[in-house]
């Protein structure tokens, strides 16, 4: 299992040089941020895509201080960061940055993006998602992004490109489920530290190599020796983000006596359990699974009723003694969910743990918070 | 409480012996209400008001007592509820104009009111006194670390602590806002679903740098169909129907209204010596920005009597500060903590208007569109804060100019995502394109627990002699 | 038959404590000393000091478990048990029902929430910065109102007129605090300025997470030490709040608990 992990964190730390490599051979670099943005149509308009997502290191953050608030969450201000930095390998050659309009914090940086002259396309998502017309001008902010990948690749995003990506793109998806599903084990061969960088590599490798490598892996696992004990408390990992590099968290969590048995993230996963029907009109298709069918984002409204009752499901479902809520800091609408979840948890007697992040893992900050998750943990087993 | 202290307060606010007769029953109700004590009252009149602001003016004084009228018949809310008057609140950002177009429909049976601004700029702009609301906010889960927004705090505090009913309905536009409209899911989901009644109105931030968000017709009319929706679904909700005369008597009377917050910005701008504060100066702007349910026509009257009293000033030259004292803008001057105002004045620099709520040229003109909904709309993008970035500094760079400002504040605003996040990039553009300077300070517009005088002294001290020496050259 | 002796050594951020228990739980001896650079060394200078005053050699220790910060340094240490987890047990043994203890340290404090069993529930931590710990009592009343941390309790009971801090953040309140001086504000107020503005952060950390502060409430760790403290959560939660008598031998104790457990646990298996 581990040989193939590597393989595909390698795949993923090789991009950049395969996306230069592309754009000598003329393809296009589209780099995007959020997941109101499909990759599907920037493969399907013959372009390579990048999702931006790098976080879980102080520097970047600090670095937009210059131009912004300091108060804005620390995964926003690390889009911008890493390219102010001179560490973000692939903006300096993206041909665009495609970026969703949902919230203020990469609304923001968006902005600093422009300021900065990058290439910045942006696709609006209006929150109140329960309006037909809200609804159409998502759809309609779809059709816009596929005139422009069109006009910037050159390239027709025709219904049949676009199909075999929606298809490969639930390929994947189907196999990130039934891996999933293995966790309905403790006695599991993979934790949720590894299912979450197994989301991270498939937005990385290229879409038929990382279904080959899912299913060899699905094979390993069949096979493979537990990695948690029976007993070990079962933790659902809810939150905002956890942002390509940030894995200190989760892997504490796991290394302190907890298995993530369940996660319910907005950003920086696939949403692995909502495939896009691929009958009828597919741009379509792809806009009602993101804004309508799915379980929405917190930015959505109305949005926490139904966020509470899908989390209450997946504690009956996948049998959870415990919830971690992961939330960065600033992040003001996750943090008021943080309450809303606390009193709906605590009503049913589910122990609940909030922790926040602003990407600052020195020393002095590691104590407090190992402190945080063992000392959680351990009441958990006591309580069990 | 004394009520000879609450005779003594209304007198020292401007209210005449009928006014002070026919609101003090309201008065009395209201003050344990807000948790004031005559302590409070003394306080007000004795340091607070006359430390921080022009009282010498009745314009001012009226001021003060608009926000008292309108502070205290929120604290009535629960009164108006048992006698059947539907109460609707909204939000900031916002433009009155279909909150107003609701009060004109619905008469003295609909309460209609920014209830947590009002209830902050009554306890803290009179008495210096919203804390406990605040803390009350933070101990049930709006975290302090979190740096929210104080006038979201005030709703949950205000509302928690019994100083507000729950609406019938809250009409929230978070067309540039993510926390104000989300505040009251989150008051519904923790105090009981139904308890706190909400439509939502909101418009994605998408537009590219420099459009002109004003002139896009497909988005004047998705705002329009926003706003149309909203006020029907208000509408069902009160059983009050909003009449298109309504909506275009509401338009004329707000766009009269900006003219008067217009004339009056440039009448302290032109003034040398300047006439009145900023602080002051900010605070009646809010006329044409925001709804009140008791105060507005006393509002109205006391900047009527400010112009009037402003003028003579100009031409007496007497004014609130030497001069050809340097003049600085800002992006909104922090009125709910009035003493930064105040000490620029005490080292000789005269804060004048605030960007936000300084009507632009197109914004005094008539709108484009006879609809009501689409004017609102187009009217809400004229707004500097209605745009995208680059189109808000042209604003800004326009008012600048046109209000021959020495320099220009930006800051205040560090509890706020989308108001306060690009400020320092503004300014950096701002300065580059104009050379007028432009300094940030990192503080907050609502509340001062966290940035003291002490803590602000210096930054200003230092601003105010880099002005002079930067004039003196 | 030679008795077990079970230890419990907390290294702490500022200060080392060592505990050591007999098979029914009785305290034998309790040592403390300032945790130096080199953690393990703090960890075992203080076990030995405590071993000497019980007058016990090492043979007779049959299992320690560490807690505190330097836990993980302590090489002689059979187990680690997260802090939070030993004030817990430490508290709940000392005094029995403890549904909420309050505990203060030098660089971080806690509000933890305890069930009738006296397994804990929830946990809040204020760990970022100083304001709200005993290091913001040493900035600003120490140094600035020149009263030691013991004379600064009874001092400040002594308030008529306790000023209003409100600035949360140390640096601001040092510039609170220096204005207060200047006008001649009495320093017995101040310094019940401070104890309330303190007890006003952590009610309101503790209830931010959902802490109901239900009685018997128990107040731990180097502040508690200081009664004004304690009279100002007492007058803001307007419920009794009980100071543990040697509040910083909690986690220690509750380790030395988790150490006889453990042992036992062993040797069952």
């Amino acid at each position: 299992m581990q040989n193939i992990l590597k393989e595909l964190e390698a795949g993923s730390l090789d991009r950049p040089k395969r996306l230069k490599a592309a754009k000598k051979e003329g393809k296009k670099i589209i780099e995007y941020i959020g997941n109101f943005v499909p990759e599907e149509m920037i493969y399907a308009a013959g372009a390579e895509p990048y999702l931006m997502c790098r976080g879980g290191e102080p520097e970047p953050p600090d670095a937009v201080l210059e131009y912004m608030l300091r108060f804005m969450n620390p995964y926003a201000r690390s889009l911008a960061g890493y390219h102010m930095l001179g560490l973000d390998p692939v903006t300096p050659v993206a041909d665009l940055i495609v970026a969703q309009q949902l919230d203020c914090h990469i609304g923001r940086i968006s902005e600093v993006m422009e300021y900065m002259e990058l290439p910045i396309y942006k696709v609006g998502v209006p929150p109140d998602w329960k309006k037909d017309y809200t609804f159409d001008y998502y759809h309609k902010a779809l059709l816009k992004l596929k005139d422009k990948l069109e006009k910037e690749t050159g390239n027709e995003i025709t219904e049949d490109k676009l199909l075999e990506e929606v298809k490969a793109s639930n390929a994947i998806n189907e196999r990130l489920r039934k891996i999933d599903a293995l966790r309905e084990n403790t006695e599991c061969p993979i934790g949720g530290t590894d299912f979450i960088k197994l989301n991270h590599y498939s937005f990385f490798n290229d879409t038929e190599y990382m279904v080959e490598a899912l299913d060899k892996l699905i094979e390993k696992l069949e096979t493979e020796e537990p990695k948690f004990a029976k007993g070990t408390p079962r933790i659902l990992f809810a939150g905002h983000i956890v942002a390509v590099g940030d894995y200190v968290v989760p892997r504490l969590i796991e290394e302190n006596g907890g298995f993530i048995a369940a996660d319910f993230l907005d950003e920086g996963i696939r949403w692995y359990n909502w495939d896009v029907p691929v009958e009828g009109d597919i741009i379509k298709n792809i806009a009602e699974t993101k804004f309508l069918v799915k379980t929405p984002v917190t930015l959505f409204q109305p949005a926490w009723r139904e966020r509470v009752d899908y989390v209450m499901k997946l504690v009956e479902e996948k049998k959870i003694d415990a919830v971690v809520w992961y939330q960065l800091a600033f992040d003001e609408i996750y943090d008021m969910e943080c309450t809303i979840l606390a009193k709906n948890l605590g009503e049913a007697g589910i122990p609940f743990l909030k922790l926040e992040s602003s990407y600052e893992y020195s020393r002095e900050a590691m104590g407090p918070l190992r402190t945080r998750i063992e000392s959680f943990i351990e009441a958990v087993k006591e309580a069990k | 409480m004394n009520r000879d202290v609450c005779v003594e307060y209304l007198k020292y606010l401007a209210f005449t012996d009928e006014q002070i007769e026919e609101f003090m029953p309201k008065f009395e109700y209201a003050i344990p209400v807000l948790g004031l004590t005559e302590q409070d009252l003394r306080f007000s009149m004795d340091e607070w008001l006359p430390q921080n602001f022009d009282m010498q003016y009745e314009g001012v004084k009226k001021l003060m007592g608009a926000t008292l009228r309108e502070t205290v018949d929120i604290a009535y809310t629960t009164e108006y509820k048992k006698q059947g008057v539907k109460i609707v609140y909204g939000i900031l950002p916002a433009i009155q104009t279909n909150y107003t177009a609701i009060k004109e429909a619905g008469g003295d049976g609909v309460f209609v009111s920014f209830a947590d601004h009002w209830l902050l700029c009554g306890l803290q702009y009179l008495f210096h006194k919203v804390d406990p609301c605040l803390e009350k906010a933070e101990e049930e889960g709006m975290t302090y670390g979190c740096r929210h927004c104080a006038l979201n705090k005030t709703r949950i505090g205000g509302y928690r602590k019994g100083m507000m009913a729950a609406p019938d309905v809250i009409w929230a536009w978070g067309f540039n806002c993510d926390e104000g409209p989300k505040t009251d899911e989150y008051i519904n989901m923790l105090y009981g679903e139904g308890e706190w009644p909400h439509v939502i109105s909101r418009l994605p931030h998408d537009t590219h740098w420099g459009e002109k968000d004003d002139e896009m017709v497909d988005r004047i009319e998705f705002l329009a169909k926003e706003l149309k929706d909203g006020q029907r679904e208000i509408e069902e909700i009160i059983g009050i129907e909003v009449k298109p005369e309504h909506m275009q008597r509401a338009v004329a009377n707000c766009q009269r209204r900006a003219f008067k917050a217009g004339s009056l910005v440039q009448l302290v701008c032109k003034s040398n010596p300047q006439v009145l504060g900023a602080n002051a100066l900010t605070m009646f702007c809010n006329i044409f920005a925001l709804p009140m349910n008791a105060g507005l026509e006393y509002f109205e009257d006391a900047v009527d009597t400010m112009l009037r009293e402003g003028r003579k000033a100009m031409k007496e030259g007497v004014g609130v500060i030497e001069k050809d004292a340097p003049k600085l803008g800002c992006y909104f001057v922090p009125y709910a903590v009035p003493w930064i105002d105040r000490i620029f004045r005490d080292n000789g620099v005269a804060m004048t208007f605030s960007t936000v709520l300084t009507p632009n040229k197109k914004m005094m003109q008539a709108p484009s569109f006879e609809e009501p909904f689409m004017a609102t709309a187009e009217q809400w993008l004229r707004m500097p804060i209605g745009q995208n970035m680059r189109y808000e500094i042209d604003s800004m760079i326009d008012k600048a100019k046109s209000n021959n400002v020495d320099g220009m504040v930006m800051g205040f605003f560090d509890f706020d995502r989308w108001l306060g996040a690009h400020q320092k990039m503004c300014a950096k553009i701002i300065e580059k394109e104009t050379g007028i300077p432009h300094f940030y300070m990192e503080s907050d517009f609502w509340e001062d627990r966290d940035y003291s005088p002490q803590a602000l002294k210096t930054r200003i001290e230092s601003i105010c002699q880099v002005i002079k020496m930067r004039l003196e050259q | 038959m030679e008795e077990n002796i079970f230890a419990g050594v907390d290294i702490g951020s500022t200060t080392s404590k060592a505990v050591l228990i007999n098979d029914r739980r009785e305290i034998l001896s309790y040592a403390i000393q300032f945790t130096s650079f080199n953690r393990d060394k703090s960890g075992q200078d203080v076990f030995a000091k405590a071993m000497e005053k019980a007058g016990v050699d090492r043979k007779s220790v049959k299992y320690i478990v560490a807690t505190g910060y330097g836990r993980r340094s302590l090489r002689i240490a059979d187990d680690v048990v997260p802090e939070i987890v030993c004030h817990g047990k430490g508290t709940v043994e000392l005094y029995p029902g403890t549904r909420t203890i309050i505990d203060i340290g030098g660089q971080d404090s806690k509000v933890i929430e305890l069930d009738q069993n006296g397994i804990i529930t929830k946990f809040e931590m204020n760990d970022k910065c100083a304001a709200g710990t005993g290091r913001f009592f040493e900035v600003l009343t120490e140094r600035l109102l020149g009263v030691s941390m013991e004379e600064l309790g009874p001092l400040s009971l002594e308030s008529e007129k306790p000023c209003v801090i409100s600035s949360m953040c140390t640096i601001f309140a040092e510039s609170e605090i220096i204005s207060f001086l200047s006008e001649g504000v009495k320093k017995e107020d101040i310094s019940m300025g401070m104890n309330l503005s303190i007890a006003r952060r952590i009610i309101a950390m503790g209830k931010a997470g959902r802490i109901m502060f239900a009685e018997p409430i128990v107040f731990s760790g180097g502040v508690a030490k200081n009664v004004g403290v304690k009279a100002a959560f007492e007058q803001l939660l307007k419920k009794k709040v009980d100071a543990i008598e040697n509040p910083q031998n909690t986690g220690a104790f509750g380790a030395a608990i988790y150490a006889q457990g453990k042992y036992e646990k062993n040797k069952a298996d």
